[in-house]
């Protein structure tokens, strides 16, 4: 068995740096879908900081090594949505307008409608979207984050590229 | 990659413009998690709030959890009595009853829980101290052993004792029932009292983080019973107290025993309010100021514990089968040969890291754990050594358990 192999069983047993270099390279890759997901910055590190605690809590569950990029963001994101769910959240976060970044000074005006587009999908498709081509996941690894069939993960991929069909032209994206 | 794929992937990047999360958010991030401390699992490959909140949300918010976890014999004295469950106070110090009378004991042992850790979601208690650490060490020993006196009881009662059960049921108010979703087909299930259900059964089918098989109730607020309200404002710790207090005295199951109280406070995701889990942990007096603490299969306090929502009202109740316990005196293993056992004693986690830890173990206490053997429940006495190391940085406390009764009174 390799060191590498050995992480899961020794971050399962309490071992604190096994644990961060198992999950420590994704705490980031948590916070971007955090965002994307919440758009608000400290709505958005307080989400991957819960989810980091569960990871530890739960860590048991994870059966293959491989697999924690998508276990480790299906958290954060099971996380951002009971964060949407909250009242206050709901109440209060979604009638103030989202902090986005401010883009780049020369960014195109198509990015800025697409950017626009992306903020109207409905959240799950953007999520999709998010994960496929922000983060580069395969569809298997998507399906596993969204809890859903590579079917229809790949689905709802394809949905959500056709909704920005008036901003660009989709080509065949689920290649 | 496409085009497509590169504006998409620009507009989201663009969104992060501004937004890089901190410099230290992942060192935050997990030290914050280990610090965080684990909750035991309550069962084997059992996450115990997942499985909870499945039936809690399909009653639409209806229970969270309330453990009650009584040893043997701990149930006030009137109401045991009228159940018919006669139940043996605690002896005296100098009153163990006869000697070695249980012939050799099974040693006790400290162990990961089965399946790791659990309790995340809304579940963890929160921790006042570092997480435990089961794994191997290279240990030393630099602490100062405790005067203790020469002998200890050990309790004996029945692993399995259906008509106390039955008894005990009714002296509640709740009735036999079939089917109840939050129980296994191994537990026997009571209907009652009022909003509650009943199981009792081995520890391992109700989900304890205790995995010895030591026979446990669990009176859980049923899923059939009325939705209680979310988003409960906090209430304080002496309310909690207190709540907990009316509850156990209600119930007739205030214990007989004396107890360390503690409240920790954890999230309930489904209720989205805190619940607060009042511990009572229960103490062996041991005569001259000594007294031993319960701890269950992984070294954590055990005795009762009560678990209040932030409404008030206590959603479930779990602990050791009320008994009727045997006493009998054992003396007990002087600092050398503890020591020397402690040293060279098997990690209660297999798994070895890829840099084992040196560790000195400074504390010692004696407290008491379950062991099942042969039909029966031992309460025994137990040496459980701590000392605490850093690995990345972040505190953890080793943990030792061994007997604390003489070496020629243990199984090999």
């Amino acid at each position: 068995m390799g060191q590498a192999d050995r992480l899961l069983p020794e971050a399962v047993g309490g071992n604190a740096s096994a644990f961060d270099r198992l999950i420590g390279p994704l705490v980031e890759p948590g916070y971007r879908l955090a965002f994307a997901m919440l758009g608000i910055r400290e709505d958005a590190e307080d989400a991957v900081q819960e989810a980091t605690i569960s990871a530890w809590r739960s860590l048991h569950r994870l059966q293959d090594e491989s697999a924690a990029r998508s276990w480790f963001l299906a958290i954060v994101a099971n996380q951002c949505r009971s964060t949407r769910r909250g009242r206050w959240w709901s109440v209060v976060k979604l009638a103030e307008p989202v902090r986005r970044g401010a883009g780049p000074e020369d960014q195109t005006v198509e990015r800025t409608d697409l950017q626009r587009a992306l903020q109207r999908l409905d959240p799950d498709e953007r999520l999709a979207l998010f994960l496929r081509y922000y983060m580069d996941l395969g569809l298997s690894e998507v399906a596993a984050v969204l809890n859903i069939s590579e079917t229809a993960a790949k689905s709802r991929i394809h949905r959500a590229a056709k909704r920005l069909r008036p901003v660009l032209t989709v080509p065949e994206v689920l290649t | 990659m496409s085009e497509f794929e590169e504006k998409v992937r620009a507009a989201f990047s663009a969104e992060f413009a501004g937004s890089e999360p901190a410099a230290d958010l992942r060192q935050r991030a997990i030290r914050k998690a280990v610090e965080s401390g684990r909750r035991p699992l309550r069962g084997p490959g059992q996450h115990p709030w997942p499985t909870r909140s499945r039936w809690v949300r399909r009653t639409a918010l209806a229970a969270a959890v309330a453990l009650v976890t009584l040893g043997g014999g701990i149930y006030a004295r009137d109401a045991v009595n009228r159940a018919g469950t006669a139940v043996q106070p605690t002896p005296s110090a100098t009153v163990y009853g006869p000697f070695e009378a249980f012939g050799k004991l099974a040693a006790p042992a400290i162990h990961l829980p089965a399946g790791g850790f659990g309790g995340g979601g809304g579940g963890a208690l929160q921790s006042t101290g570092p997480p435990p650490y089961y794994g191997p060490a290279r240990l030393s020993w630099a602490g100062k052993f405790p005067s203790l006196p020469p002998t200890a009881p050990v309790y004996r009662y029945p692993l399995s004792d259906p008509p106390a059960d039955d008894a005990f049921a009714a002296r509640l108010g709740a009735v036999p029932a079939r089917g109840l979703p939050e129980f296994g087909p191994q537990v026997r299930q009571y209907s009652g009292p009022g909003p509650f259900d009943l199981g009792i059964g081995p520890s391992v089918q109700l989900n304890h983080v205790d995995t010895t098989g030591l026979p446990l109730f669990s009176l859980v607020y049923s899923p059939r019973a009325p939705a209680l309200l979310p988003r409960q404002p906090p209430m304080s710790d002496s309310q909690a107290r207190a709540t907990a207090a009316s509850f156990l005295v209600t119930h007739g199951l205030t214990p007989n025993w004396p107890s360390r109280v503690s409240v920790a406070p954890f999230w309930s995701s489904s209720l989205e309010e805190p619940i607060y889990a009042v511990r009572y942990q229960r103490l062996v007096d041991l005569g001259g100021g000594t007294k031993a603490g319960l701890v269950d299969a992984a070294g954590q306090p055990l005795g009762l514990r009560v678990d209040v929502a932030a409404g008030g009202t206590v959603v479930e109740v779990t602990g050791l089968r009320p008994a009727s316990e045997q006493p009998a005196a054992y003396p007990l293993e002087a600092e050398q040969g503890a020591v020397q056992g402690a040293l060279t004693a098997p990690p209660g986690q297999s798994v070895a890291p890829s840099v084992v830890p040196t560790v000195a173990l400074t504390r010692v206490q004696l407290v008491y754990t379950g062991v099942v053997r042969e039909g029966f429940v031992y309460l025994e006495p137990a040496y459980l050594f701590s000392g605490i190391f850093r690995e990345a940085d972040i505190p953890q406390e080793k943990l030792v358990l061994i007997a604390a009764v003489v070496s020629k009174d243990i199984r090999p």
